[in-house]
C-alpha cells in the first residue's frame, strides 16, 4: 500500500536522531504496524468504524516546525484562558509564552518530550509498550512518535486548581503522534482539562496514547474537551491503572471533527476504587465519533459508573461500545452503564453495544441503552409557553446533553462545561 | 374574546369534539365539566395548538383573529395560556430557563425590551411567593420529579408570570390538597381582571368554591350539551350527569 511506504519514509526519519534503544523500540512497532497494518472493518473491534479516509491522506510527521502562532490567537480559543496551571503545545512543543508551570506545587513534575533525555524517553516507551501494541494505528503511533509529555503528582500533594493541558494544531496535513503520562502518587489528587484545538479547517491527524497511574487513595479528575478542526482527525488510546480506593471521574466531550476514535480503559486493581467515564458526543456534519470504553473490575468492593449520551444531527456517525468485565473475584461491584442517543436527522446514526461480562455472582449491574428523537410532548409543552420551536428544541437538546456535564465535580468547571455545551448546541 | 362556532376535531380518525359553540368575553369564568372522556382535554389542546388533533369542521376566534391559523407559540404569544391536566417532566431544562424564554418571547412580540437578570428575578420570586413555593424548585428541571400538587402549581406559577389574557386550566384542581388548592385559587383569583378571561375545566364544585365561574357548561360525547350559571354546577355536583346526558348512564370506559 501507498500509505505505509509512506509512512515507512516518516520512520526513517523519525528514528534517524535515536539511540539505538529507542530505535530498537520503534522498530518493533513499526513490524507491528507492518503486520496489523489499518484496522478493517471485518475486525470485531473496527466493525462500524472505517479506516479508509485515514488511510487516503499521507499525513506527514513534521517536528521541526516552528510555530508563528500569536499569543493572542492562542489565548482567545482556550478553554480557560485565567487557568492557573496552563500546558499549551502547539503543534506538539511546549509553547513557553503560553503556558504557566510556575505556580504548580512542588509535588508536580511535568516534562515534555523535547526536555526528556533518550533515557526518560525510554523509559516511558517501555511503560507504553502494552499499549503500543493493541493494533495497527497504536503501533503506528509507537513508530512515529515524537512529542507528548509527563505529568506526575507526588504523594500526598494535591493540586487544587485544574491543569489546563491545551494541543493546538496550526498547520494542514500533518500528524501528530503523541504519548501522554499521568501518575497520581498516593493520596494526591489532581484535576486535568485537556483540550484539542486547531487552526486549520483542513485534514490533519492527533494520535495519542495515554496511560494513567491513580496510586492508593489517590484522586483524579479529567475533562476531555474535543474542539478538532472540521476536517480533523483524532485518535487516542487511553489506558487506566487504579489501585485501592482510588477515584477516577473522566467527562468525554467530542464536539468536532471529522472522523474521532477514543479508546478508553480503566483497570480497577485494588479494593474500594471507584471509577467514572462520562461522555457526550454532537455531531452536526457527515463525520464520525467513535467510543470505545473498558471498566474492568478485577478486585471485590469496587464501583463504576458510566453515562455516555449522543446527539447525532446531518450524516453524523457515532459508534458505542462500552465494555463492563467484572472478574471472578470482583465480588461487590457496582456498577452502572448507559448510553442515550439523541437522533435528530433521517440521515444520521449510532451502533451502540453495551458488552457485560460478569464472572462474579454477588454484584449490581445495571445497563440501559436508547436512541430516540425529540420528544414531541415536551417540544409542545415548551412551545405552548411561547418559545419558538427552533429554541424549544433546542432547549431540549441542552437538556438532554446537560446531565453529563451536571456530574462534573469541580462546581466551576461544571458551569464553564454547561456553557460550552450550550454555546455548541447554536451551531 | 373567544368564539367556538361549530368545532369539530377528530384524534387518530376518530370523531371527538362534534360540534362545539362557545364564546367567552373578556372579565368572564367559564367552567367546563363533563364526563371522563367527553372531549375537555381534547378541547383545551385544541386551542393550545396541539397538531395531532385535527379540525374537521368550524372555526375559532381569538380577539378578532383565527386562532386555528396561527403557530402554538404565536397563540401563546397572543396571551393565550393552556395549564395542562398532566404537565410533562423536562429533564435537563430549568425551571427558570423555560420561565425566562417564555417571558422575553412575549415581551419580544409585544415590542417591549428583554428584562434584565435582577428585574426577572425579583419577578419570578414575587410570584413563587405568591404561589407559596420553595424557590429551589426554580433551579430544578421542570416539572422533574414534581409531586402531582406540585407540578399543578407549577403550571399555575408559570401562568402567574406570562399574565395571559386567556387561562385555560385543564383540571389543575385534580390530585390537589386543600391548602394547595387555596394557593392555586388566590393564584388565579390574583389575574382576574376585567381585561382577562378563564376556562376551567374541573370535575369539582370545590374549585369553583374558591374561583366563582360565570358560566358553567356540561361538555359531553362531544358537545356542549347544558349551559347555565354557577348553580349547574351544584346540581351536578348532587345529581351527576345522568340527568343531563342519558348516554352517560351507561358510561363505559373503552381502553
Ligand atoms: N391520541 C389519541 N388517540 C386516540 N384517542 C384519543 C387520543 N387522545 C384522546 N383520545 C380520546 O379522546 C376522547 C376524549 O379525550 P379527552 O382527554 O379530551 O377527555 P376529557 O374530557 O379531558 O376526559 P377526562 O375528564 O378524563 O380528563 C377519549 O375517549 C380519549 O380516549
Ligand atoms: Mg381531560
Amino acid at each position: 500500500m501507498e500509505v505505509i511506504s509512506h509512512y515507512q519514509e516518516q520512520f526513517a526519519a523519525v528514528s534517524q536522531h535515536d539511540s539505538p534503544s529507542i530505535k530498537a523500540y520503534r522498530q518493533r512497532a513499526w513490524e507491528k504496524f507492518a503486520a496489523l497494518s489499518f484496522p478493517t472493518l471485518k475486525m470485531e473491534d473496527w466493525k462500524y468504524t472505517s479506516t479508509a479516509a485515514l488511510q487516503k491522506l499521507p499525513f506527514s510527521v513534521n517536528s521541526s516546525l516552528a510555530s508563528k502562532t500569536s499569543k493572542e490567537s492562542v489565548l482567545s480559543r482556550l478553554l480557560i484562558a485565567q487557568a492557573t496551571h496552563k500546558i499549551v503545545l502547539i503543534d506538539g512543543q511546549l509553547s513557553q509564552e503560553n503556558s504557566s508551570l510556575d505556580k504548580l506545587p512542588k509535588g508536580v513534575m511535568v516534562k515534555d518530550w523535547a526536555a526528556m533525555t533518550q533515557n526518560e524517553r525510554e523509559q516511558l516507551q517501555q511503560q507504553l509498550a502494552p499499549l503500543h501494541h493493541t493494533d495497527g494505528l497504536s503501533a503506528l503511533n509507537g513508530a512515529l512518535v515524537n512529542q507528548g509529555m509527563t505529568l506526575e503528582v507526588k504523594e500526598g500533594c494535591e493540586v487544587n486548581e485544574p491543569v489546563l493541558l491545551v494541543h493546538l494544531v496550526t498547520e494542514p496535513m500533518n500528524a501528530h503522534f503523541a504519548v501522554q503520562q499521568i501518575k497520581v502518587g498516593q493520596g494526591a489528587k489532581l484535576t486535568v482539562v485537556e483540550q484539542f484545538i486547531s487552526l486549520t479547517e483542513e485534514p490533519y491527524l492527533n494520535s495519542t496514547v495515554q496511560s494513567y497511574l491513580i496510586e492508593d487513595k489517590a484522586s483524579l479528575n479529567y475533562i476531555k474537551v474535543q474542539q478538532e478542526g472540521k476536517e480533523g482527525f483524532h485518535l487516542s488510546y487511553t489506558d487506566i491503572k487504579q489501585q485501592k480506593e482510588s477515584y477516577f471521574h473522566g467527562s468525554y466531550f467530542a464536539l468536532s471533527g471529522q472522523w474521532a476514535r477514543n479508546t478508553i480503559s480503566t483497570v480497577l486493581t485494588g479494593a474500594g476504587a471507584h471509577a467514572t467515564l462520562n461522555g457526550m458526543y454532537h455531531i452536526t456534519q457527515k463525520s464520525l465519533q467513535d467510543f470505545h470504553t473498558l471498566i474492568h473490575h478485577q478486585v471485590a468492593d469496587c464501583s463504576s459508573s458510566e453515562l455516555f449520551k449522543g446527539v447525532l444531527d446531518g450524516a453524523g456517525r457515532a459508534v458505542f461500545n462500552g465494555r463492563i468485565l467484572v472478574d471472578q473475584d470482583a465480588q461487590h461491584t457496582q456498577s452502572e452503564q448507559a448510553n442515550h442517543n439523541l437522533i435528530l436527522s433521517d440521515q444520521a446514526g449510532v451502533d451502540t453495544k453495551p458488552q457485560l461480562e460478569i464472572f462474579a455472582d454477588d454484584v449490581k449491574c445495571a445497563h440501559g441503552t436508547t436512541i430516540g428523537q425529540i420528544n414531541e410532548e415536551q417540544w409542545f409543552y415548551l412551545c405552548s409557553r411561547g418559545i419558538n420551536k427552533d429554541l424549544a428544541k433546542k432547549m431540549l437538546i441542552e437538556g438532554f446533553v446537560v446531565e453529563v456535564a451536571h456530574q462534573i465535580n469541580d462546581a466551576e468547571l461544571r458551569l464553564l462545561i454547561e456553557n460550552l455545551l450550550r454555546e455548541n448546541m447554536n451551531v | 374574546m373567544l368564539e367556538i362556532k361549530n368545532l369539530q376535531a377528530t384524534v387518530a380518525e376518530k370523531s371527538i369534539l362534534k360540534g362545539i359553540n362557545l364564546t367567552v368575553n373578556p372579565g368572564e369564568v367559564h367552567a367546563i365539566m363533563g364526563p371522563n372522556g367527553s372531549g375537555k382535554s381534547t378541547l383545551s389542546n385544541v386551542l393550545a395548538g396541539r397538531e395531532h388533533i385535527d379540525v374537521t369542521a368550524g372555526e375559532v376566534l381569538y380577539n378578532g383573529k383565527n386562532l386555528l391559523d396561527m403557530d402554538v407559540e404565536e397563540r401563546a404569544r397572543e396571551g393565550l395560556f393552556l395549564a395542562f391536566q398532566y404537565p410533562v417532566e423536562i429533564p435537563g431544562v430549568g425551571n427558570i430557563y423555560l420561565l425566562k424564554a417564555a417571558l422575553n418571547a412575549k415581551r419580544q412580540h409585544q415590542g417591549l425590551p428583554e428584562l434584565d437578570a435582577m428585574d426577572f428575578l425579583n419577578l419570578v420570586k414575587e410570584k413563587v411567593k405568591l404561589m407559596e413555593m420553595n424557590e429551589a424548585m426554580l433551579y430544578r428541571s421542570v416539572n422533574e420529579g414534581f409531586s402531582g400538587g406540585e407540578k399543578k402549581r407549577n403550571e399555575i406559577l408559570q401562568m402567574a408570570v406570562l399574565e395571559p389574557t386567556l387561562a385555560i386550566l385543564d383540571e389543575t384542581d385534580s390530585g390537589l390538597d386543600i391548602d394547595a388548592l387555596k394557593i392555586v385559587a388566590k393564584g388565579v383569583n390574583s389575574l382576574r381582571s376585567p381585561q382577562r378571561a378563564m376556562i376551567l375545566v374541573t370535575h369539582y364544585q370545590r374549585l369553583l368554591d374558591y374561583i366563582k365561574p360565570d358560566f358553567v357548561h356540561v361538555l359531553a360525547g362531544g358537545k356542549i350539551v347544558r349551559s347555565g350559571g354557577p348553580e349547574l354546577a351544584l346540581e351536578l355536583e348532587k345529581e351527576g350527569y345522568a340527568w343531563i346526558d342519558p348516554s352517560a348512564k351507561q358510561s363505559t370506559v373503552n381502553l
